[in-house]
């Protein structure tokens, strides 16, 4: 018997709607562990509030959405936030406090663990290393760059070394050779075995070759969201 | 996931301050637990007025002898063997002419009227008010003294028990309105600060923390704040209650409003009880707070 894949994230007959706005409907479809997925759909189309119910920030007004095979109670806010303390999250503005530096904002997680920044000084380096955000790590939120939010949010997201990543538009608004830079951050998470959840509008190059060439490398799953409560799932093929 | 690391930058930093909340809050909780001190003063030297003027121990009454020349001398020693065989009188003394001169100084002045005056033969009983038998004291020196007449002061007790009990109902409730006033003080200065962390909290949020943490961020801030405020407000109120003259200095019974030996522990209540305050308000605000957010 072949071994059963646990799954990241599970919808089980999920719906959701902001009153009469249908957003979900009957949605079933899960996350395995390790896959890049890009959440597409029009403006509109419920795609924050797709990812906002992967955290957790929402609850589904019918069906169930498992995390791990371990389901979180509509009041269990304790649960919640542990889920979210086990996730990376990329928000779309980011999400910075903005009277802290780069460098507190990215190691905020490992405030709220409990763990000394100090203590983890090494990590923290070979991270802003990473977003290549090493200069800027005194700098206030505010006089960052919408590319270098992104990158910050990102090594906040992945401190706490997460198995899942979920983002909010991480590309959406930033030109090829940014927007190169967060996929290429990307697909580096996803080599580490990472599972990805993204959101974008589309899947766009910008008739960039470089980004062309990084994308179809990589392994997507496009879940397309319909603006009508309709989900399909697909390959970027 | 609410522990803090030693050494690490205090937790409440993780919030953006208001410029204008934590400086107003400061200054009005110094200056509502300085009124609140005076008035605790207020308020026990009320107490202790009407428990003084209540109390069944030894009171000082007065036997005043009006009679003419030799008349006056006859009553007195006639009234005095009378106070010597009653039951409930502790002392008798005489009140010298210089004495009654004193007392009537402040009303007359230093003028040769005084002198013009018919002094009456006045004499200090020491009572036993829960001993003495007045009514039949009184029927007893009418007998052998006519001209003797007994006050037992009651009358000017009574006046200022009335007295002590309203200085008790005006403290107190301006203690009371000092602790609305603080209330809608804090009410205001969390309103504000949580609408300016508001962002921040969803932060704190989105990246894992638990809603006790966040309650224990905004706490903090309040709690030290108020109880350091309110520690520099009741220090200086209670400088300036010991101040006042001890009511055993002339002319200042009723305006001696230091506390006395054990009470100097009620104005230290005050920061606590305004800590105390803050922290339940605090963690009532944030509680509302992070389910209307979610």
């Amino acid at each position: 018997m072949e071994p059963r894949i646990a799954q990241v994230i599970a919808f089980d007959d999920v719906a959701f709607s902001y009153g009469d706005r249908v957003v979900l409907q009957a949605a079933t479809l899960s996350f395995e562990p390790g896959s890049f997925n890009v959440i597409c759909g029009p403006s509109g189309a419920g795609k924050t509030t797709f990812l906002r119910l992967c955290y957790r920030d929402l609850v589904p007004s019918r069906g169930e959405i498992r995390f791990s095979e371990r389901r979180i109670g509509r009041r269990d806010r304790n649960g919640a936030a542990d889920l979210r303390a086990g996730m990376g999250v990329v928000p779309q503005d980011g999400a910075f406090l903005d009277h802290l530096t780069v460098m507190e904002n990215i190691a905020l997680p490992l405030r709220i663990d409990g763990i000394d920044p100090k203590a983890r000084k090494e990590d923290l380096d070979a991270l802003l290393d990473w977003v290549d955000l090493t200069p800027l790590l005194e700098a206030l939120p505010p006089a960052l760059s919408r590319g270098e939010r992104r990158r910050a949010a990102l090594a906040r997201a992945v401190i706490r070394s997460p198995d899942i990543l979920l983002a909010d538009g991480p590309a959406s608004g930033l030109d090829p050779d940014a927007a190169l830079q967060i996929w290429g951050l990307l697909a580096d998470l996803n080599r580490m075995g990472k599972t990805i959840l993204v959101t974008a509008q589309e899947v766009t190059t910008h008739g960039d070759a470089a980004l062309a060439d990084r994308l179809a490398r990589l392994p997507l799953r496009i879940v397309t969201l319909d603006g009508m409560g309709g989900v399909s799932v697909g390959d970027a093929s | 996931m609410s522990r803090w690391p030693a050494g690490a930058p205090r937790p409440d930093a993780l919030l953006p301050g208001v410029a204008w909340v934590l400086p107003f809050l400061s200054l009005g909780t110094c200056l509502l637990c300085f009124l609140a001190v005076m008035m605790l003063g207020l308020g026990l030297s009320g107490l202790r007025i009407g428990a003084d003027m209540g109390a069944p121990r030894a009171q000082p009454a007065t036997l005043t002898i009006v009679a003419d020349g030799a008349a006056v001398e006859a009553q007195a020693r006639a009234a005095l063997a009378v106070l010597e065989e009653t039951a409930g009188i502790l002392s008798v003394r005489m009140i010298e002419i210089a004495e009654q001169r004193a007392l009537l100084e402040p009303w007359l002045g230093d003028s040769a009227a005084i002198d013009a005056l018919p002094l009456p033969l006045m004499i200090e009983v020491g009572t036993d008010p829960l001993r003495l038998d007045t009514p039949a004291l009184e029927r007893a020196l009418a007998e052998v003294a006519p001209g003797a007449a007994f006050d037992n002061h009651g009358a000017l007790r009574g006046e200022l028990a009335r007295g002590a009990l309203g200085l008790r109902i005006f403290a107190f409730a301006a203690l009371a309105a000092i602790a609305l006033a603080f209330l809608s003080l804090l009410s205001l200065a969390l309103k504000a600060s949580l609408a300016a962390a508001s962002g921040a909290i969803e932060t704190l949020r989105l990246i894992g923390a638990r809603d006790d943490l966040i309650r224990k961020i905004v706490t903090r801030r309040f709690l030290f704040r108020t109880f350091g405020a309110g520690l520099i407000g009741a220090l200086a109120g209670c400088g300036v209650l010991a101040l006042f003259p001890p009511e055993s200095e002339t002319g200042f019974y009723l305006t001696a409003i230091s506390p006395r030996g054990a009470d100097w522990v009620l104005p230290a209540t005050v920061p606590v009880a305004a800590a105390l305050l803050a922290w339940i308000a605090a963690r009532v605000a944030v509680w509302r707070a992070v389910r209307r957010w979610s």
